[in-house]
């Protein structure tokens, strides 16, 4: 089924295309003059950090925006048509037949009361005229090619029925089911977990193959672009700013934001050192730009770049850039020799006695049901789990989603009722303490959580929200001290006075995170727990709360519980890590022992499964 | 002499309320964006201004007095009548009653009467009317006299809008956001519109008089503050029971919410008309065997609407309830929940502090839609018999007074005609700023396009 | 799913014991039996005989909770409480002020409350789905705008003008139909068709605006993007996929007033002198008649007890992700 095309021809050519929104606020260009080229067979990334306006692109080119929305200039050149011109009737031909995409949330983006295979046989009723036998023939052969098991049931399921990584399966079924030529993934395996992910990856990359179509994969993961891209395009504020080859662009990226960005990234090899961040945030879309977009942020910003927008060229073969600098830049002045102070990250040594002791900690929750609502079953969501946690040192704790990781935080912090066990804080044994006595525990740990959004209460200012702990645990007695405690708590995690009386909304997502890390901190505890403090941010600010938290545990000498999925973070950060595997702990001990030479097989397939940045050149 | 009545005293509370939450608002710019956003919409603001001036009308109504009989005696003597502000202004509209019924604009009785001739035989003509057009020597004129007057009242309404304009416009430009001129604008065509109407009420019966003569003008009028009473009244009750219990249901779940659940369960289940009416007719059985508890019928008829406004809130508590128990439900899992409980902040301050400011979007939202149901409820349970004393004004006793009058050869359209316009003018208004407070509170729920 | 069912209809039995108990403080402890009899017989005729007289034709002459003159059993069936309020469970409603049973009346009288009810909410879900699925079709557009304007003005129009309107216009202006009354045969299509026709119309308003708001919220889920996407037409997306998910909310909260139904409407069977369950109450209440009254709120809230178990029930009939239990 291969197509035979020639490579030079590109199937799909973009050629400036703005598409903007409205809102409230005024007029937004998510998409701003964005050039791109799709050949047949390819495999083109389109990458770029949350806001950038790449999935924005992907709804664009298959003219599928809300209604708000509209595509105010530039031109889709598709199968000899010009699609932004193209009658809605003809482009609906083309949807589905052609062109299809895959969505995010595989659980969203089923319709919940048809089954699959309707939802899928919709498709080929639509464009390959197939009816009866002959069509559900057709989507049991979709299923299994897919990979989902058991197609002759699987078929007369509905969506609720089936995992997320199966749901997502179903979703290529239907996008492929009419062999389109061209395929839109949008972060397609996103919301999947990280082995789901990689066999997801695995099916995208051989269907492909297979069938030979030119894929445009979105995603924020340049993980997952250097396993499946052949080339990357990445997007910053609206615009393409490089395209190259992906191995071009992993071994010498052109863009100071490309360079930026793998500089921000947390690896083994920047142990001990503070991650480079990108400093300020992404520029707002709804303003007029004079200048380059990424400036502000830029290491190498030169005197005409804040007036001028460069375009986006041809700076060697088959390599595109926007941005005035002819070579690839050498590293500036001042930024190359980041100390390399505290090399040795793993100078805190093991006291004599841990802080926390935890000891065969069980929290079951009841599926309750019957008459009287007793509990019929329980959901094990920690079965037993035993560890402990150093004074000044770091244990991650790695899972998957539902392994129970998050759980272990909250029943440590005496938020759960229902954990069972023994936690010992500095000896003592706080699991049945009442709340009274607990207060004076509760001042020694804190958490932070994964969603900056929610953690923070939307309807106070950001003064009383650090008050709020200090006066219900009787921290600072007068309220000057406390006051002057604010203070010097926004300084810490590098946030500006003014903020003591604005709201939540008003600060970014980063800003968000070092706001909850001081409230945490208000209090003077000796432990925190760290609920995925960076899954839900971007790499660049990523990169600035990780320096945080390691910074601050240096100078307070904290411990932490960091709750996390990201493997990277723990290699980077961590000093020792258990790993959970359905409410249990199957391997712990030191980063370098259990991330390198892991023993139990779970850790092993993890570990597989985790896309990485192959090291073919030297980065810093 | 000062009379307060409970309701007056309540609705003046009410009104003292809302200026503390407008003036809350007004120093907290996080407080004033939703309504920035309400007030950013034409027809939120056009429905304001309507409201407003239904709710002067209602006010003015409700501060009460018994007037003086005699100035020169040591001992002072009050009528036993009640009067509010309202009649002091539109004196005439009170008075001057007429036999029975008359037409609009009308001079002469609807109907024939039979009157005595000197020859001693009787016949029967339409009469002139007592009051209405009296002053003019020709009724032929009356026309002309009608355009005159309102020809006059709209030259004043226009003068004086553009004079006090001159200032206003200078205040556009402060505020950008808020529609200031629609405002301004729904203000002159409201003033063109109603004083006309006052110039012609001083000759004139204006929406012509009622079986006993009554002008419908002033009964209209007077209708107005016991539909606004009953729709911001019952919310005194609904408010605690719906938020107090709504929120506690969400929060400490388990039995509490059990409890809850059961007690609105139980409630819901009584049809509401039914609820009502079993209710009406246990209080109208104790008043009438307490006469000594109620000295004047007005103090009666107050207490009446008081207790149907009571009842209203009682079985209107549940829905607030339960969108109350829901949002809490929900808030309660989010994170900043739990970072309080890890701070060992206790539950009262939890609901107080953290959840009830985040509801409350939800409890304002709830509170305007369900202003406009209650004035149309109102309507129904007077026409049923277990609304408010047959002796206090409301659009539901002008209906059912009016509703045999279609029926009558010629038809008496205009008691009818006039509780249409009023009741729908301040409904509509009512459900129009609803779904401004709505959108500009919950932008999530924005369904209808913006004009 | 039976058991399921069967607990459903158990937690019944405390709402029903709460209508019950709740009803009884109403008419018998915040008033007595006393001052009931004093206010229905007027201020003249109120002497301790009569007094005595009305309580025993009624049977309030018993003592409230319990008889301290009897013994056994009939301590406690003796008594108001019981004969009032325990015996509506076996549906024994006694008798009214006028004698009659009101068993019996309230089997006469729900046919004709049932043959204007179904009708109203049949043709009113009808007329206000399709009138709604016009609409978000439409969205955005002047149509739309201009409908939901036309909604919101409906919705402000109190149901007794709809009424009083009604019958002015078609059976006083046009005299196409008789303006009130009924008749027990198949003829009595005359009769209703105008109180239904009013039924709906007053309806159309609140209701249309309703279900558009949740086929706009149906349109904005992920799924009808991936539908877009697969090339179907716009009126295939709004049929086929919009419209199945839409129906769970509109269906599921329109089961819970079916069982009620049976209680007519209060205004219009009034209006229209259709003799309903809905006029019999006004009559009640009108002439307070607290027999009838109670009975009535023990029979609506039954049938609201019985509309929520429908509501479990019609989900798992029209959502495939609900299983009961």
């Amino acid at each position: 089924m291969h197509r035979q095309t020639d490579m030079r021809v590109p199937i799909l050519r973009v050629q400036g295309v703005c598409t903007e929104i409205d809102t409230d606020n005024g007029v937004i260009r998510p998409v701003d003059g964005v050039d791109l080229a799709l050949y047949a067979g390819e495999t083109l990334a389109l990458v770029g950090e949350s806001g950038c306006g790449k999935s924005m692109t992907a709804l664009t080119l298959m003219r599928l925006l809300p209604e708000s929305a509209r595509i105010a200039a530039g031109e889709i050149h598709f199968a000899g048509c010009e699609l932004v011109q193209l009658p809605e009737a003809q482009m609906r031909r083309l949807r589905g037949r052609r062109i299809a995409m895959i969505f995010q949330e595989p659980a969203s983006a089923l319709n919940p009361v048809l089954t699959i295979g309707a939802q899928i046989g919709e498709v080929l009723q639509r464009h390959c005229a197939l009816r009866g036998a002959s069509l559900r023939e057709r989507v049991l052969s979709l299923l299994v090619d897919v990979g989902i098991p058991d197609p002759q049931t699987r078929i007369d399921a509905f969506p609720f029925q089936l995992s997320g990584g199966l749901k997502q399966r179903a979703m290529i079924a239907l996008a492929l089911a009419a062999d389109p030529e061209i395929l839109i993934a949008d972060e397609p395996s996103t919301a999947l977990d990280v082995t789901l992910q990689a066999q997801l990856l695995d099916l995208l990359r051989e269907l492909q193959q297979a069938r030979g179509m030119a894929m445009l994969l979105i995603t924020h993961d340049l993980g997952v672009v250097a396993q499946m891209a052949h080339r990357v395009a990445l997007m910053y504020a609206g615009q393409i700013v490089e395209v190259a080859t992906r191995e071009a662009f992993f071994s010498k990226p052109h863009h100071p934001y490309a360079r930026q960005l793998f500089a921000a990234l947390p690896t083994l090899d920047k142990r001990g050192r503070d991650l480079r961040v990108i400093p300020g945030q992404v520029p707002g879309l709804d303003q007029p730009f004079v200048g380059c977009r990424f400036a502000e942020r830029c290491a190498w910003k030169q005197a005409d770049c804040a007036l001028i927008a460069p375009a986006l060229r041809e700076v060697e073969d088959e390599r595109w850039v926007r941005c005035v600098l002819n070579a690839v830049p050498e590293d500036p002045p001042g930024q190359s020799d980041l100390a390399l102070v505290n090399a040795s990250i793993d100078l805190p040594m093991r006291a004599a006695t841990p802080l926390v002791k935890v000891r065969a900690l069980v929290v079951h929750f009841p599926i309750r049901g019957g008459l009287l609502r007793r509990p019929r079953s329980w959901v094990r969501a920690v079965d037993g789990v035993s560890f402990d946690l150093w004074r000044g040192r770091t244990l991650a704790l790695v899972g998957e989603s539902g392994s129970g990781k998050t759980t272990v935080g909250l029943a440590i912090l005496r938020l759960l009722s229902q954990a069972r066990g023994q936690i010992y804080f500095d000896t003592t044994e706080i699991s049945q303490l009442r709340s009274r006595a607990m207060r004076a525990y509760r001042r020694r740990m804190q958490i932070i959580f994964q969603d900056p959004y929610a953690s923070l209460n939307p309807r106070m200012q950001v003064g009383d929200l650090l008050l709020e702990g200090m006066t219900a645990l009787g921290v600072a007695a007068h309220s000057i001290d406390r006051a002057q405690r604010v203070r010097k708590l926004l300084d810490q995690v590098g946030i500006a006075q003014s903020a003591v009386s604005r709201y939540p909304h008003e600060f970014s997502g980063g800003q968000r995170q070092r706001i909850a890390i001081a409230r945490a901190l208000a209090v003077e505890p000796a432990l925190i727990v760290c609920d995925e403090p960076t899954s839900a941010l971007d790499v660049s600010v990523q990169a600035q709360i990780l320096n945080l938290l390691r910074d601050l545990q240096q100078r307070l000498g904290l411990t932490y519980l960091f709750i996390t999925h990201n493997l990277a973070v723990v290699d980077y950060l961590a000093h020792d890590v258990a790993v959970m595997y359905q409410g249990r702990i199957v391997e712990q001990g030191t980063t370098a022992a259990v991330l390198h030479e892991p023993q139990h097989p779970y850790t092993q397939r993890l570990l597989a499964a985790v896309p990485r940045i192959e090291q073919t050149a030297s980065r810093r | 002499m000062w009379v307060i009545l409970w309701t007056d005293g309540l609705v003046w509370l009410l009104c003292v309320a809302l200026l503390l939450y407008v003036g809350y608002c007004l120093v907290d710019a996080h407080r004033r964006t939703p309504w920035r956003r309400v007030f950013s919409q034409r027809s939120a603001v056009i429905a304001a201004v309507v409201l407003l001036a239904f709710a002067l009308i209602g006010l003015l109504d409700s501060l009460h007095y018994r007037a003086q009989l005699s100035t020169t005696s040591a001992e002072q003597r009050y009528s036993g009548e009640v009067r509010s502000a309202l009649d002091w202004l539109l004196p005439h509209l009170r008075e001057r009653n007429e036999k029975t019924y008359s037409a609009p604009l009308a001079t002469h009785s609807f109907m024939r009467e039979t009157i005595d001739l000197a020859d001693g035989g009787v016949r029967r003509v339409f009469v002139r009317l007592r009051y209405g057009g009296a002053h003019l020597a020709d009724p032929s004129q009356v026309w002309t006299d009608v355009v005159q007057r309102a020809g006059a009242g709209l030259i004043a309404a226009i003068l004086g809008w553009c004079v006090v304009g001159l200032y206003v416009r200078t205040w556009y430009a402060r505020m950008p956001q808020i529609k200031l001129r629609t405002a301004w604008c729904t203000i002159g065509v409201l003033s063109a519109l109603c004083v006309p109407v006052l110039f012609l009420s001083t000759h004139y019966h204006v929406f012509g008089t009622d079986k006993v003569g009554q002008d419908v003008l002033y009964l209209a009028l007077k209708s107005v503050r016991t539909s606004l009473a009953i729709g911001t009244l019952a919310t005194l009750v609904m408010l605690p029971l719906g938020v107090v219990l709504g929120m506690m249901a969400g929060y400490f779940r388990g039995w509490v919410d059990d409890v809850i659940q059961y007690l609105y369960t139980t409630l819901n289940s009584i049809p509401g008309v039914l609820l009502i009416a079993a209710t009406v007719l246990m209080m109208q059985v104790y008043i009438d065997t307490h006469p000594s508890l109620f000295p004047t019928a007005a103090q009666r008829a107050d207490l009446r609407l008081l207790f149907l406004c009571m009842i209203l809130g009682l079985t209107n508590w549940t829905g607030l309830a339960r969108l109350l128990r829901g949002e809490t439900l929900k808030l309660s899992t989010l994170d900043y929940i739990q970072a309080a409980h890890a701070f060992g902040v206790s539950h009262p301050r939890i609901l107080l502090r953290h959840l009830l400011p985040n509801v409350m979007h939800l409890v304002i939202i709830s509170l305007v839609m369900d202003f406009s149901g209650l004035v149309l409820a109102e309507a129904v349970l007077s026409y049923v018999g277990v609304g408010v004393d047959p002796s206090t004004t409301s659009f539901g006793t002008m209906i059912n007074a009016a509703r045999l009058e279609m029926a009558r050869e010629p038809m008496v359209w205009w008691p009818l005609a006039t509780v249409f316009i009023a009741m729908f003018v301040l409904v509509l208004s009512a459900n129009l700023f609803a779904d401004a407070v709505r959108d500009g509170f919950d932008p999530r729920l924005r369904h209808a396009p913006s004009d | 799913m039976t058991g399921y069912i069967f607990r459903r209809m158990l937690y019944a039995i405390p709402v029903l014991l709460g209508v019950n108990l709740l009803t009884f403080v109403l008419f018998f402890v915040v008033n007595t039996p006393d001052d009931m009899a004093r206010m229905q017989l007027g201020a003249k005729r109120v002497t301790p005989e009569a007094i005595q007289k009305w309580k025993v034709e009624r049977g309030y002459d018993k003592p409230l909770l319990w008889n301290d003159t009897q013994t056994g059993i009939v301590q406690a069936t003796q008594t108001v409480f019981f004969e009032k309020s325990a015996r509506l469970f076996v549906f024994d409603f006694g008798r009214a002020d006028d004698q009659r049973d009101i068993a019996t009346e309230m089997r006469t009288r729900m046919g004709p409350s049932l043959a204007l009810a179904i009708p109203v909410f049949i043709v009113g879900m009808a007329v206000n789905i399709t009138l709604a699925l016009f609409v978000a079709f439409f969205r955005a557009t002047r149509i739309d705008f201009w409908t939901v304007v036309a909604c919101v003005a409906m919705m402000s129009i109190s149901g007794l003008f709809y009424i009083i309107g009604g019958q002015y216009l078609i059976s006083k202006l046009w005299s196409l139909v008789p303006i009130s009354g009924y008749i027990d045969t198949l003829d009595a299509w005359r009769f209703l068709i105008l109180p239904v026709c009013i039924g709906v119309i007053s309806g159309v308003g609140s209701g249309t605006r309703w279900y558009r708001s949740i086929f706009l919220e149906e349109m904005s889920k992920d799924y009808v993007r991936t539908a877009r996407a697969k090339g179907i037409s716009e009126v295939a997306v709004m049929f086929r996929h919009v419209l199945g998910n839409a129906l769970i909310p509109i269906l599921t909260g329109a089961v819970v007033v079916i069982p009620l139904l049976f209680m007519g409407s209060l205004v219009s069977e009034s209006f229209f002198g259709i003799p309903g369950l809905g006029s019999y109450t006004i009559d009640a209440i009108q002439s307070q008649d607290f027999a009838v009254v109670r009975a009535m709120v023990f029979i609506g809230s039954l049938l609201y007890v019985m509309g929520l178990l429908l509501t479990d029930l019609s989900y798992t009939w029209v959502d495939p992700r609900v299983r009961l239990e």
